[in-house]
């Protein structure tokens, strides 16, 4: 089945196009260049509109049951923003953390087409797979978190060799389902759990006595090694604190040339600077 | 849809299959490390049974057949009438709600599209925790991080070994753990004199600690501890059955722990106001954590509970108690209490749904009721529309959510008999709407 999208105003910076008025034609779910007497199916009037490729939000918290917390935890921001059914559309609510369809609408009316939850435990990927799948309209993925992973610590505190370390990943990523690996406060929220308060890049874990930079290290190599698209994606040490753009500079040289994603870097880049010494 | 004839529950077969790693749908804690056998004479749990989990498993299902009226009908026909029913209903009330992740999303579908309200049959319990988690919040633990990580668990006026059989054998008296706490040997405190303490044995429990007060009274005793913690001149009365020096004794305990445990079950909180009681745990968890590491734990969980609260959040934004008459969720745990609007003739039709135990009977009441029940479930209304289901985890797969919340388990259908799930049956309603 042919459909023709025409007189929309088009921009593709990938292809160079911008802002040029021209019909665009899909098939079968594709963009296809038409046969020359094609006859199009169902034709699309977009005069006056722009026509351009979905969003991607590559860090969205919409999946898993820290979000379903939210939820309970937040009655009177759902009050404020209730949403009633039509024939198309399921019910909901919420503003700050809607329930899962209007999720799904809100980033489909905005002109996304793709959203990545990027902090799936392991343990919880069934229930964070769950809320994804009642998140209509849009392609959906996540990102497991391994950097406080018991196993994995444990791999590395035993220094077990590198293969049996790749191995672990790549049997998180595909029990999981995963698209990637995520670390959050790498080391640091284990660590928590033993009291320890704070773990900066190369400070030891007081159980493992492994660095954060040796967990990103070691996680971004094993991905490369693995061929996993989505390069290890970092939310680093001392998010929030006054002063920590220096260990996040650290960390990006701590990268030794592999490549990171570096996420939500604003609340990791905040300097000392000011009465309050504290600056962004 | 499936087969529109009567269900039989299945008759001889001549196999014999052993399932390892099955999960218990029958207790919140969602045990999955028992052995069946599924042979012609039914499920036999072979290994690491309860009582309760061995009942629920072993128990032979009478015949059952959907049902207009209290007359035998075709499955197409029961479905028929219940959506009739729904369809006419001005505020179809849906309750019980024990039953599986799809199940669950089923139900939400069919409210949302009828108009109807959504509760859980124990809600009320759920709601002793649900006031305080919504208005101070709360830090909580799982099972797993209970048994590897707690030196000092306090079992907080709550009977858990009768609650949950498992709890003391699978989580605090194992005798390893992931970071050698059971080394160390773990304390155990309750606070509450009618608690059974005989699950607290094994070489791995150091010392057994009872504040003998009334179960009742632990919301006051714990109340009693922070306020010494902070340092408050403390004289506790001499009908609480505590003395100071066993408070002192406590906080001290508290102060020395490395990661301690506060245990407790909304069930057995059945008291007015309980969730001051919840308050108090969930408070003197917060008060110990700038110096150590505490969690809470709560294990109420029965009949798919957490499963049916964390699906009505993400789905509807509101954990139960969901009003969809206006087209959009409407959130009031006051207005929207199934039990009480039965009680005072609000509603016009009880869809009832029980998948799990057969006791979970709906509430006594003059409306017309439909039963989406378990064979052997006996309402003692006769309902105007009965279809039988299945239960998660033993006549279908399913999903159900553990009570510690992070964890789902996914159930293996063991072929115990051949009746249709909620879910299915659910959505046949829904599409003859």
């Amino acid at each position: 089945m042919l459909i023709k999208l025409t007189g929309g105003r088009v921009y593709d910076p990938a292809n160079k196009v911008s802002g040029e008025v021209r019909d665009i034609y899909v098939e079968d779910g594709k963009i296809v260049a038409p046969k020359p007497n094609a006859r199009a199916d169902t034709t699309y009037d977009l005069k006056g509109r722009m026509v351009m490729a979905g969003a991607i939000d590559p860090h969205t918290h919409i999946g898993g049951g820290k979000m379903t917390i939210a939820r309970m935890l937040l009655p009177e921001d759902h009050r404020g923003d209730p949403v009633t059914r039509t024939d198309l559309t399921r019910a909901g609510s919420g503003h700050a953390v809607p329930s899962t369809h209007v999720t799904g609408y809100r980033y489909a009316e905005m002109g996304y087409t793709a959203c990545f939850e990027p902090a799936m435990l392991p343990a919880n990927a069934r229930q964070a797979h769950m809320e994804m799948g009642d998140t209509p309209m849009v392609d959906k993925g996540a990102f497991v978190m391994l950097g406080s992973d018991d196993y994995f610590l444990r791999q590395l505190a035993a220094k077990k060799d590198f293969s049996a370390i790749k191995d672990y990943v790549a049997w998180t990523l595909h029990a999981a389902q995963a698209l990637a690996v995520k670390v959050v406060n790498p080391g640091g929220i284990s660590a928590f759990k033993f009291n320890q308060r704070k773990l900066d890049l190369d400070e030891e874990h007081v159980y493992y006595h492994v660095t954060p930079r040796q967990i990103i290290v070691t996680l971004a190599r094993a991905l490369k090694e693995l061929g996993v698209v989505h390069p290890l994606h970092v939310h680093g040490c001392n998010l929030g604190i006054p002063g920590n753009i220096e260990s996040t500079l650290a960390t990006v040289r701590a990268a030794e040339g592999l490549r990171i994603h570096m996420t939500h870097t604003q609340f990791l880049s905040y300097g000392t600077e000011g009465d309050k010494k504290f600056s962004s | 849809m499936p087969s529109m004839s009567p269900r039989q529950p299945k008759g001889e077969r001549a196999s014999t299959e052993l399932f390892e790693n099955v999960v218990d749908p029958f207790g919140g804690m969602l045990c999955d490390d028992l052995v069946v056998e599924r042979s012609g004479a039914g499920l036999k749990v072979v290994k690491n049974g309860s009582a309760q989990s061995i009942a629920g498993f072993e128990r032979k299902l009478p015949p059952a057949n959907p049902s207009v009226n209290g007359k035998v009908v075709a499955l197409d026909a029961a479905v028929k009438q219940a959506a009739k029913l729904i369809g006419k209903a001005n505020l179809p009330l849906f309750g019980g709600l024990a039953t599986d992740v799809e199940g669950m999303r089923a139900v939400l579908a069919l409210a949302e599209r009828s108009g109807g309200v959504v509760d859980h049959a124990l809600s009320e319990v759920g709601e002793r925790n649900l006031k305080i988690l919504q208005t101070s919040g709360w830090i909580t633990t799982t099972l797993t991080e209970t048994r590897n990580r707690a030196d000092l668990i306090i079992i907080a006026g709550s009977d858990i070994h009768l609650l949950h059989p498992r709890f003391f054998e699978r989580i605090v008296s194992p005798l390893d753990s992931m970071f050698d706490v059971t080394a160390q040997k773990r304390t155990v405190v309750f606070i509450g004199k009618g608690l059974d303490r005989s699950g607290a044995k094994g070489a791995q429990i150091g010392e057994v600690v009872t504040l003998a007060c009334k179960d009742e009274e632990a919301g006051r005793v714990v109340a009693l501890l922070r306020a010494r913690l902070r340092g408050f001149r403390v004289t506790p009365p001499k009908a609480s059955g505590v003395t100071l020096a066993e408070i002192d004794a406590l906080a001290e305990r508290c102060r020395k722990a490395a990661y301690g445990v506060v245990v407790w079950a909304p069930p057995s909180l059945d008291f007015p106001h309980a969730e001051l009681a919840v308050e108090q745990f969930t408070g003197l968890v917060k008060d110990l954590n700038p110096t150590t590491r505490f969690a809470g734990l709560s294990l109420g969980g029965a009949e798919g509970a957490p499963t049916a609260a964390s699906v009505c959040t993400w789905i509807s934004g509101y954990p139960l108690r969901v009003s969809y008459a206006s087209g959009a969720p409407d959130y009031d745990p006051y207005r929207w209490n199934i039990a009480r609007m039965l009680k005072d003739g609000e509603g016009d039709l009880l869809v009832w749904i029980a998948a799990i135990s057969p006791d979970l009977v709906p509430p006594p009441t003059k409306i017309p009721t439909i039963v989406l029940g378990t064979p052997g479930l006996a309402p003692a209304t006769p309902p105007s529309v009965f279809i039988p289901i299945g239960t998660p985890g033993l006549d279908h797969a399913g999903r159900l959510i553990r009570v510690d919340n992070v964890m789902s388990l996914p159930l293996k259908g063991l072929g115990r008999a051949e009746i249709p799930s909620a879910a299915e049956m659910l959505s046949a309603i829904e599409a003859a709407l």
